[in-house]
């Protein structure tokens, strides 16, 4: 009864570098007739600190090439965000500061170049929508106005091309000068230059609209849709080599995948690592030990290192975590510490640079530079001085170039599978705590990976909270991750108050919109999904709006609606699916006419609404027209019902395994019938799956009353409370009866004429 | 870093675990597990040379290295120790009604003894006050037992909720052991004989307590709340979003003395140095932690600490389990970075909030319309956007925000602490122009006085009447009216630039005439003190005259105090309570008769079914079973109606022993010890006159 179990401890929440001797690869347990899987990481890294700078945007700091890596250490290039950018390297074993730039504004981007055929060695540093060209050496010989409008977003330079995005355009300049330009009409996210054919360039663009476009000689883009977002895109190297076809892409939901650009200038995912985390924020390949790895840097703090497959159809194996506390904004491999010891380089949004180095531990504490300790002591003693001298003086007038302080790092990502969204907010110091005041109904989850600690605060509905929640962090937190799940026809706005502990303490507060249509996210004609269904219920505005008038307003209710309209003669289309009931919603719409389609009558009415509103805002006179299709109900209850029955399932199995548990019938399950043996079986699966979403039933159960009383309206301007509608459903949704269900739709005047429903329409 | 590691493959109750020597020597686990079962896990037990040998009679029955114990009840507590003079340690295992001491090496009962306040928490020591046998300390429904090795009640008192915590503790260094609980009503009381010698309240009910080195013990509140005191001083608490399921003290990184080992709910294990609360070890497990112990485990010499999970994994950590990972190269440079970037983050926030020193933060607190309202305006030009109240205890949550829908010069905050203890609140005030983004923080702390929500008012002259009857509680204090007079200005929230002042002229000279309204509910009380010392409370609400005689009490260094205490309305409640009791013992009798009955008449049935059923007698099998049918229905019935009145049971002796706990704080030292004592023989006789004696009379 009793099994002795190899000690094992994977400790991640140790904020400390963790090291896991190397032994052994993989184990696999046979267990229960499942296969379990334990890799055991097979490299060891060592993390030793560098220096602290201003806080980092992504892909700001780079390594500069050497002539000989055997016999030297690389240099590397970091820009802040006060704009000031340091070229750093060791010499004599010790950390130097070899240029070090005027403060300016923040650095968006950094991307080495230099002749083709050479070493790329020359700096190119975007600062606003300009770019400005360092040597080596920090001699600036380059200072360039791209003209764009917008800061400079995204920018990549191979040989005498450079090419700057802001926002959704994309421009490339050839020495200077304008080349070709292409309006995406999407956020531009991130830009590859890859040589082509003799002097030609190739431009692969990764885009909001969770495509990635190949941009080859002014013909229209060839595309690549993923099924999330890209954010960011990186040539595979080997050493200084970059390949000209294959290219390493991160996505917002934690994917690492490669992509090869083959002959005709389409791409091809050769693997695509379905491990899910946090969005990815740096790529890298670099040889640590034994052959290639892909080095990778998380949004969440995370460093990993894979080895990179030599094969096209593996996949790659987790070799090396790290948990660095703070997002990441750049890693990148490469020999900075010691000659002969590879290392991974990495810089954190607050500024930190460190290297995760292959140099064993045992060997860096015998030469640990005791001489940067004390030249940081001595810069430290100095500042605390002026520190004190800056207390002293109250006659600090207002500075114009007063740095901009406690700068939110925010994204609210959408988790598709349980319908919520991850909030997380990072701040380059520590955070004292959150306020978060929403003014419309949020239901706050709850995150295992925090540890912060969370009140619900008593408010009044009438001063317009409905959400007062606060999170006192525990010390040394930069960042911290909500969840939370909103309620679709229900707009608002999130305000979000950070503390922070630095004194005098000061607090930004952040905004957020919530959309009506919260939980629907973009779909793409290109994608392969059946953009069949039906039938469709219609509405038709017709008036005197611009098509870019209504694509605002529709910004407004939708999430991911792209900057500018996109026009094919006159006529604007965008396709939505409702991620959690899965249905679809089709927006036509051109000047003075607007129809919109959609299953479920829900979206179609606060769709209506909003825009209504809209349009009354601006003085605009709508007519409104509602062709409501009878068979569009059962569709949305044929995808909904089974659902329900599937977590009815859940939910009472689960009772019954706890059943067992309570009497300690789950130890000897031959003793039960198949079917308990079968439950116990999948016990572990069935209890991740209710915890994953133990409201699944009572949502679903919101979903149809919510269709009930908006297919009331929109039939006949019945109102119909939601109370009385959940009474009256719950018979029917208790007995999952697609009948009777039907029948309440239907309603009372048309109940004796019912026929049988038909459950496929088309 | 684990010692070793291994797998109960059962399901272990939340905080259900204890480790003893059953056979003087060999270190044991002992588990709860559902179902009422007792799990003891015993590595290095020598299986007798002959099995026959193994007594069957007794409860225990042993496979291998495990041992199984029936309990058919809820568990509520576990504990191991030596009672008497026997080296061998002793099994502990209450349940709400009973206790059970149970010899694990001969399979056999030391006693059982019903225990009608049940057993929440159960502990062995020896007490300074009494003898110096070790004693069996159990904390019940609003009540401490102590009983000696062979089950006899040596002392007996009351608290203001179920003690869910209990430790025998040397609280002051003066080389006697008090007695330290912690109950639901977020108490943490040391006990010294018939004294309470120190009493704090914390933020939530106490969970639990460990003695740590020297005069410093550790405890957990249900918040999450982790802490240590030393000699009475609360020396650092942390707070975090988990639950803390056990504490022990064990050194960890063999620097000598115990760290804290804290167990969360979350899997994670932690060790902090009890001075400071700096974490030097930590550990995730799997599941939810469900107890910790330190055995010698792997026969040592030297105790293990020993975790066991949700999951029924245990694992062992040995001494200096955290040294190897105390110090890793780097980690100075690291320390060196977060400090300059700290002070650069500094600099720049003065740089970027010039106006900082200019603008300043009004409070004021006041008391009026049903809550303690406390004003903060913002100044100059300056508007206050949201302000967040942290307190422990006052709110559902730990916070109460305002944030006006447009920021506006003033806001006004309104509190309701629900007790009459002081309460620290936290404030913190973002402060900034129209429209900006970037708000200025204002912190302040505040400390609500006592009885923050009792007004003072002028004498109505229209409730004189009601005020005049005879309830309340008249205490004699050797103390001027002045001196009375301090202590209420400094526990009452007053207008600006007023005291509470004793009269000096006229008919009341050297009198002190005190009006108070309750904000909670608006009655109304009436304090007088004469220049004689005599102290009269005209109240009905006995629990704030009690709150009034220990914090008077307490501020004029009264150690003994006796009172004459008049609430009529209590001494209805109690003795229909107690009335209620007598009726509701008898029927607990007669339904124990009925379900014993019905029991044996169910075995019977079921012997003659299977009978039928061998037989193939169909037609009989069939008659039996609906017998049993019938049987069982009966059954399920009484058990239904004798749970419903089992409840009422426990309801009323909890409401009993929280009117015994009333009376007691009425009084202080030996006089409340006394009436603790009268009231419990009151109750136990059924003498309701002499119940009410004791209240008026202590």
């Amino acid at each position: 009864m009793v099994k002795l179990i190899i000690p094992h401890v994977l400790d991640t929440e140790n904020a400390t570098l963790y090291i896991i001797q190397s032994f052994i690869r993989t184990l696999i347990y046979i267990f229960k007739g499942e296969k379990l899987l334990l890799t055991i990481m097979t490299l060891s890294l060592t993390r030793i600190d560098y220096m602290a700078v201003g806080s980092t945007s992504r892909g700001t700091t780079k390594l500069l090439p050497t002539p000989d890596p055997k016999q030297q250490t690389q240099r590397f290039v970091v820009g802040d965000h006060d704009g000031i950018l340091h070229i750093c390297g060791m010499k004599k074993d010790e950390l130097q500061i070899i240029f070090k730039s005027l403060p300016g504004p923040k650095v968006n981007g950094i991307s080495l170049g230099g002749v083709l055929g050479t070493q790329k060695d020359k700096i190119f540093v975007a600062v606003g929508n300009s770019v400005k060209g360092y040597t080596r050496r920090g001699k600036v010989f380059l200072e360039f106005d791209t003209n764009l409008l917008e800061p400079i977003s995204a920018m990549c330079v191979l040989g005498p091309d450079l090419s700057a995005c802001a926002k959704d355009l994309y421009h490339r300049y050839h020495d200077c000068r304008d080349a070709d330009a292409y309006l995406v009409g999407e956020r531009v996210i991130d830009v590859l230059l890859l040589p082509g054919e003799g002097s030609a360039v190739v431009a692969v663009l990764a885009c909001g609209d969770c495509a990635v476009r190949v941009l080859h000689g002014g013909r229209t883009p060839t595309l690549l849709r993923l099924t999330t977002i890209p954010t960011i895109l990186m040539p595979y190297r080997e050493a200084d080599v970059e390949s000209k076809d294959r290219i390493l892409v991160g996505t917002t939901d934690g994917r690492v995948g490669l992509l090869t650009l083959q002959r005709d200038k389409t791409l091809r995912v050769t693997w695509l690592l379905s491990n899910n985390g946090a969005e990815i924020t740096s790529l890298d390949t670099y040889e640590l030990q034994d052959g290639v790895d892909i080095l990778v840097g998380r949004q969440n703090g995370v460093i990993e290192v894979f080895a990179f497959p030599e094969e096209d159809d593996t996949t790659p194996v987790l070799r090396f975590r790290h948990n660095c506390g703070e997002s990441v904004s750049t890693v990148v491999g490469g020999i900075v510490g010691a000659v002969g010891y590879p290392e991974v380089l990495a810089t954190t949004y607050s500024g930190r640079i460190f290297g995760l180095t292959t140099k064993p531990p045992g060997l860096l504490e015998v030469d640990q530079d005791i001489g940067l300790m004390t030249k940081l002591k001595i810069e430290i003693d100095q500042l605390e001085q002026k520190k004190n001298q800056q207390k002293e003086s109250f006659d600090v007038g207002t500075d114009a170039l007063a740095p901009s302080i406690l700068n939110v790092n925010h994204r609210m990502l959408i988790n598709k599978e349980n319908a919520s969204y991850t909030l997380s907010i990072e701040l380059e110091t520590s955070i004292d705590n959150i306020l978060l005041q929403s003014d419309t109904p949020v239901d706050l989850l709850d995150v295992e990976s925090n540890s912060a600690v969370a009140s619900l605060s008593a408010c009044d509905h009438k001063s317009g909270n409905y959400v007062l929640a606060t999170y006192r962090c525990q010390i040394n937190t930069n960042r911290l991750d909500l969840r939370l799940r909103t309620i679709e026809g229900q707009p608002g706005c999130l305000q979000i108050y950070v503390t922070s502990q630095v004194q005098p303490k000061c607090c930004r507060r952040i905004q957020i919109p919530i959309h009506a249509l919260s939980f629907h996210s973009r779909i793409h004609k290109d994608e392969n999904t059946v953009l069949l269904g039906g039938p469709f219920n219609e509405l038709n505005l017709r008036g005197s709006f611009t098509a870019a008038e209504i694509h605002a307003w529709l910004s407004l209710a939708l999430p991911d609606v792209p900057e500018r309209p996109h026009l094919e003669d006159g006529e604007g289309t965008l396709i939505f699916t409702s991620t959690f009931v899965g249905t679809m919603l089709k927006c036509n719409y051109k000047k003075g006419n607007a129809i919109f389609l959609s299953e479920n009558i829900s979206s179609i009415i606060i769709l209506r609404d909003i825009l209504t509103g809209e349009a009354t805002k601006r003085k605009i006179r709508l007519d409104v027209f509602c062709n409501i299709a009878n068979g569009s109900i059962s569709r949305v209850l044929d995808l909904v019902l089974p659902r329900i029955e599937a977590a009815r399932a859940i939910k009472e199995k689960v009772k019954i395994l706890d059943a067992l548990q309570e009497w300690e019938l789950n130890t000897n399950p031959e003793q039960l019938c198949p079917k308990y043996q079968e439950l116990l079986e999948n016990e572990s699966n069935l209890r991740a799956e209710l915890v994953k979403d133990p409201d699944m039933l009572q949502r679903l159960y919101g979903t149809i009353t919510d269709l009930y009383v908006d297919w009331e309206r929109a039939r006949g301007g019945q109102i119909v409370t939601s109370k009385t509608a959940t009474e009256k459903l719950r018979p029917a949704l208790e007995s999952r009866d697609l009948t009777l269900l039907l029948q309440i739709f239907n309603g009372n005047n048309s109940a004796a004429e019912t026929p049988v429903p038909r459950l496929q329409q088309n | 870093m684990a010692a070793f590691s291994l797998q109960l493959e059962r399901k272990v109750e939340s905080g259900l675990v204890a480790c003893g020597k059953f056979d003087g020597s060999h270190a044991c686990i002992v588990v709860a597990t559902s179902g009422g079962n007792i799990l003891v896990h015993s590595p290095h037990r020598r299986p007798l040379p002959n099995p026959d040998d193994d007594p069957k009679t007794g409860r225990l029955a042993w496979t291998g290295e495990l041992a199984e114990l029936r309990i058919g009840k809820q568990v509520t507590s576990l504990y191991a120790g030596r009672l008497g003079e026997d080296e061998r340690d002793v099994l502990m295992i209450g349940t709400a009604t009973h206790l059970l001491v149970y010899n694990v090496e001969d399979n056999a009962d030391v006693f059982y003894k019903e225990m009608s306040d049940g057993a929440y928490t159960v502990t062995v020591g020896k007490l300074g006050w009494l003898t110096d046998r070790s004693v069996v300390v159990i904390g019940g429904n609003c009540s401490v037992t102590v009983l000696d090795a062979s089950g006899t009640e040596v002392f007996w008192t009351v608290t203001g909720d179920v003690v869910v915590s209990l430790m025998i503790f040397d609280f002051d260094g003066d080389g006697a052991n008090e007695l330290i609980l912690g109950s639901v009503d977020f108490e943490i009381r040391a006990l010294k004989g018939d004294s309470v010698a120190w009493d704090v309240k914390e933020t939530a009910p106490v969970t639990a307590l460990v003695a740590l080195s020297g005069c410093q013990f550790g405890y957990a509140v249900g918040n999450g709340t982790v802490g240590v005191y030393e000699m009475g001083q609360r020396l650092w608490r942390v707070k975090s979003k988990h639950r803390v399921v056990a504490i022990r003290g064990y050194d960890v990184n063999g620097d000598g003395t115990e760290e804290l080992v804290t167990g969360w709910s979350s899997g994670k294990v932690d060790a902090r140095v009890p001075a400071t609360g700096e974490v030097v070890f930590r550990v995730q497990l799997s599941a939810a932690v469900v107890g910790i112990a330190r055995a010698d485990y792997r026969r040592t010499g030297r105790p293990d600490l020993v975790v066991v999970s949700a999951t029924g994994e245990v694992r062992g950590f040995g001494p200096g389990a955290a040294s190897s990972e105390a110090s890793e190269p780097g980690d100075k440079m690291r320390e060196l970075l977060a400090k300059k970037q700290a002070l650069i983050a500094e600099m720049r926030h003065r740089a970027a909030n010039p106006g900082s020193f200019a603008s300043r933060l009004a409070v004021e607190v006041s008391c009026g319309d049903g809550a303690v309202r406390m004003a903060l305006a913002a100044g100059p030009g300056l508007l206050v956007h949201c302000a967040i109240v942290f307190a422990e205890g006052v709110f559902d949550g730990e916070t109460l925000v305002d944030r006006p829908s447009r920021p506006c010069g003033q806001i006004e905050i309104e509190l309701r602490p629900p007790k009459d203890t002081p309460v620290d609140v936290h404030v913190k005030v973002c402060v900034g122009p129209m429209g900006a983004d970037l708000l200025q923080v204002f912190e302040l702390t505040r400390q609500l006085p006592r009885f923050c929500m009792y007004e003072r008012i002028e004498k109505p002259i229209d409730v004189e009447d009601a005020l005049l009857d005879e309830s309340g509680v008249t205490i004699e204090v050797a103390e001027r009216p002045q001196r009375v007079a301090i202590w209420l200005g400094q526990n009452l929230i007053l207008p600006e630039e007023t005291e509470v002042e004793v009269a000096e002229v006229g008919p009341t000279a050297g009198t002190l005439n005190v009006c108070l309204r309750g904000l909670r509910d608006g009655k109304l009380h009436r304090l007088e003190a004469t220049s004689g010392g005599k102290i009269r409370l005209r109240t009905n609400d006995s629990n704030f005259a009690g709150e009034v005689v220990q914090s008077l009490a307490s501020y004029l260094g009264l150690g003994e105090l006796g009172a004459e205490a008049n609430f009529p309305e209590d001494e209805k409640l109690m003795t229909e309570a107690l009335e209620r009791l007598t009726g509701l013992r008898e029927t607990e009798i007669r339904l124990r008769a009925g379900e014993a009955r019905g029991a044996a008449m169910l075995r019977n049935l079921l012997v003659r079914t299977e009978d039928a059923r061998i037989l193939g007698d169909a037609k009989n099998a069939k008659t039996r079973l609906a017998q049993l049918r019938a049987v069982n229905g009966d059954l399920i019935r009484d058990h239904e109606i004798g749970a419903n009145s089992y409840r009422d049971l426990v309801r009323t002796l909890k409401e009993l022993n929280a009117a015994v706990q009333r009376i007691a704080r009425l009084r202080v030292g030996k006089a409340s010890a006394n009436a603790i004592a009268k009231c419990r023989s009151a109750i136990r006789d059924g003498d309701t006159r002499a119940l009410v004696a004791v209240a008026r009379q202590g």
